[in-house]
């Protein structure tokens, strides 16, 4: 706890970066506390009007409360980011230690999947899996998941690879542990610290790419009020309504800078010698 | 160094070959009967059978795919029988857009993100360093489509100084769209730039360089700057595929008829041979952006003339300084 309460208060990043998600989990939590509206309630003789004292965001073409659509959107992006980054963990990590352990055929079917994987754009790539698969969060969930563990897998396999000849396994092999106890016990620890940074970035870019591919009518389907989607139905309005625009892309900014900010300040604490390490996090799936 | 540049050219024929593969078992994996899907229900009877042979779906999938490759050979990518016309011309006539729109945004990719990175790494301790890398975090969580729709609001509508939609207007019709696509990308250069300058100016030639009166400026640009860019480079090999195809969005915003709007309306309409052909062009461009790369780090550093042509390295042109 002291710890927490240290690094908080020296490290500006991971401070700025906990209190966005905490202020993201606050909203998905309280949504029906905060939002003043039903996110889902359309008006049509109150489309379009910009905000005001009892409509703070304005609202949208059907007249529904912008602020309330985003508030309850956040449910929305977090369940999309931790879910997909649950499961990206599990297969990646799963794949990544049976290619770096073992080695040999295993290693190179999975790393050739894996390369021709990250052979097609992954925006492009996500686009035609959604088309066979239709539109809905399941789908979504999995799609991306199936872009992002290649990725991981190699970034798990790498660490297997440089961690399964060092003395203390040798020790724990020669000491009788079976190879499962070997890999859950002394090679997965060792390997997690440089994946924690990596994976907190990760949610980000996941968040950015459910907006995405939400926008572009291939993610979560309207009228659920995902951010994609609100600035897919705002798009066709901006000359008229620019609120529409500009609320739900903060709400996205802010979050995916929060995220990047906390990820920072974590590859700089576990690794402060080498702070300047190169994040290799591409924000988006897309240039 | 040219047999090396012929063997690198070798890759593409097995790149070619699973991509071309994959793309032709879109036809057969597809849900649902793909004609219907192309040309809805109540198709007449003698245009299915047309469309079906003319997809070749009444022969079997190895025979449809070795009739496609032989006329991969002949520089066919097939017909599109959504836009009646051949693959290669639709690709043709999008393909100078998505050039553009690749040069104005790399452009500015280079122009922004490289000196920013390098005085951050410079003044690291200082307000405008940190000031800066504060920037490049904000920078790489700001996504291309957001920011375009943002500067399609600002430069577009309420200013109005610039276009916002279609390529009308010659070069400024890709000024917002190349910003939005190389404002992010410059925040991640300037990160990539700055790391790999932090580690160069640690060197011991740099101190070197230093003390024997050199003016900073002079050792910055000469001897740092040169071995900074290799992993800057490296890393724009690997983007540049993404440069040319992964403008969805963006295109899709502003408009502008190029590949990324093509594969978004190819998908949609369910036009595979159109897919197909892209998919093969992506690859194509990856390769030779690889390759491009690998030539300019010859350039930029002799030592590696040689590591590159003993084929000290992968695919992707990773691994030529494990450890320097």
């Amino acid at each position: 706890m002291l710890l927490v309460k240290h690094i908080l208060k020296t490290n500006k990043s991971v401070f700025w970066g906990v209190t966005v998600i905490a202020l993201l989990l606050a909203a998905s939590l309280l949504a029906p506390l905060i939002s003043p509206a039903d996110p889902l309630a359309q008006n049509l003789r109150a489309s379009l009007n910009p905000p005001d004292g009892s409509r703070v965001f304005g609202t949208d073409s059907l007249g529904r409360d912008v602020f309330s659509r985003i508030v309850y959107g956040s449910r929305i992006s977090l369940i999309v980011g931790v879910s997909v980054l649950t499961l990206t963990m599990l297969v990646g990590t799963i794949l990544g230690t049976a290619a770096g352990y073992f080695g040999g055929i295993l290693d190179s079917v999975i790393m050739r999947v894996s390369d021709v994987l990250m052979s097609f754009p992954p925006l492009v790539l996500a686009m035609i899996v959604m088309v066979f698969t239709g539109p809905g969060v399941v789908n979504l969930v999995g799609v991306l998941v199936i872009i992002r563990w290649p990725q991981f897998a190699r970034l798990i396999r790498g660490q297997v690879i440089s961690t399964k000849n060092m003395t203390f396994v040798d020790a724990a092999r020669i000491a009788g542990t079976p190879p499962a106890g070997i890999v859950l016990k002394h090679i997965l620890p060792n390997c997690f610290l440089p994946v924690i940074a990596y994976a907190t970035m990760s949610i980000g870019a996941i968040i950015v790419d459910e907006t995405a591919l939400s926008f572009l009518g291939l993610g979560i389907q309207p009228p659920d009020p995902s951010w994609g989607v609100m600035l897919a139905d705002a798009k066709n309005y901006i000359s008229v309504a620019p609120w529409l625009v500009v609320f739900p892309g903060l709400a996205i900014m802010i979050t995916v800078f929060g995220f990047n900010l906390l990820g920072d300040g974590v590859g700089y604490l576990l690794n402060p010698k080498q702070n300047n390490r190169i994040e290799v996090i591409h924000g988006d799936i897309e240039g | 160094m040219s047999k090396f540049v012929f063997r690198r050219l070798g890759l593409l024929i097995p790149i070619f070959l699973g991509i071309s593969l994959v793309a032709s078992l879109l036809f057969y994996i597809v849900p649902g009967d793909i004609v219907r899907v192309m040309l809805g229900q109540h198709v007449d009877p003698l245009t299915y059978a047309n469309v079906r042979r003319a997809l070749g779906l009444d022969i079997s999938f190895w025979q449809n795919f070795l009739g496609f490759m032989h006329s991969i050979i002949r520089g066919d990518l097939g017909y599109s029988y959504i836009q009646q016309r051949p693959v290669t011309q639709i690709i043709l006539e999008a393909l100078p857009v998505t050039v553009k729109l690749t040069v104005v945004s790399l452009c500015i990719t280079v122009i922004v993100g490289i000196p920013a990175g390098i005085i951050a790494a410079v003044r690291d301790r200082q307000f405008s360093g940190r000031l800066i890398n504060f920037t490049a975090v904000a920078g790489i969580s700001l996504p291309s489509f957001l920011l375009a729709l943002f500067l399609q609001l600002i430069f577009g509508i309420s200013l109005g100084w610039l276009p916002v939609s279609g390529p009308g207007r010659g070069l400024l019709s890709y000024i917002l769209p190349g910003l939005a696509i190389g404002l992010p990308l410059a925040a991640f250069y300037a990160k990539v730039a700055r790391a790999s300058m932090q580690e160069v100016l640690t060197r011991e030639y740099i101190v070197f360089a230093l003390s024997r009166g050199l003016p900073f400026s002079r050792v910055i640009i000469n001897h740092g700057l040169r071995n900074a860019l290799v992993p800057v480079l490296t890393q724009m090999g690997m983007d540049f595929g993404m440069f040319m195809t992964g403008a969805v969005l963006t295109e899709t915003i502003f408009n502008l008829p190029g590949m990324g709007r093509l594969v978004y309306s190819s998908i949609n309409v369910r036009d595979f041979p159109v897919l197909r052909g892209i998919l093969l062009l992506f690859a194509l461009v990856v390769v030779l952006a690889n390759l491009l790369v690998d030539l300019i780090y010859t350039k930029l550093d002799p030592r590696m003339a040689a590591a590159i042509v003993r084929e000290e390295t992968d695919v992707a042109g990773q691994t030529y300084f494990k450890d320097k």
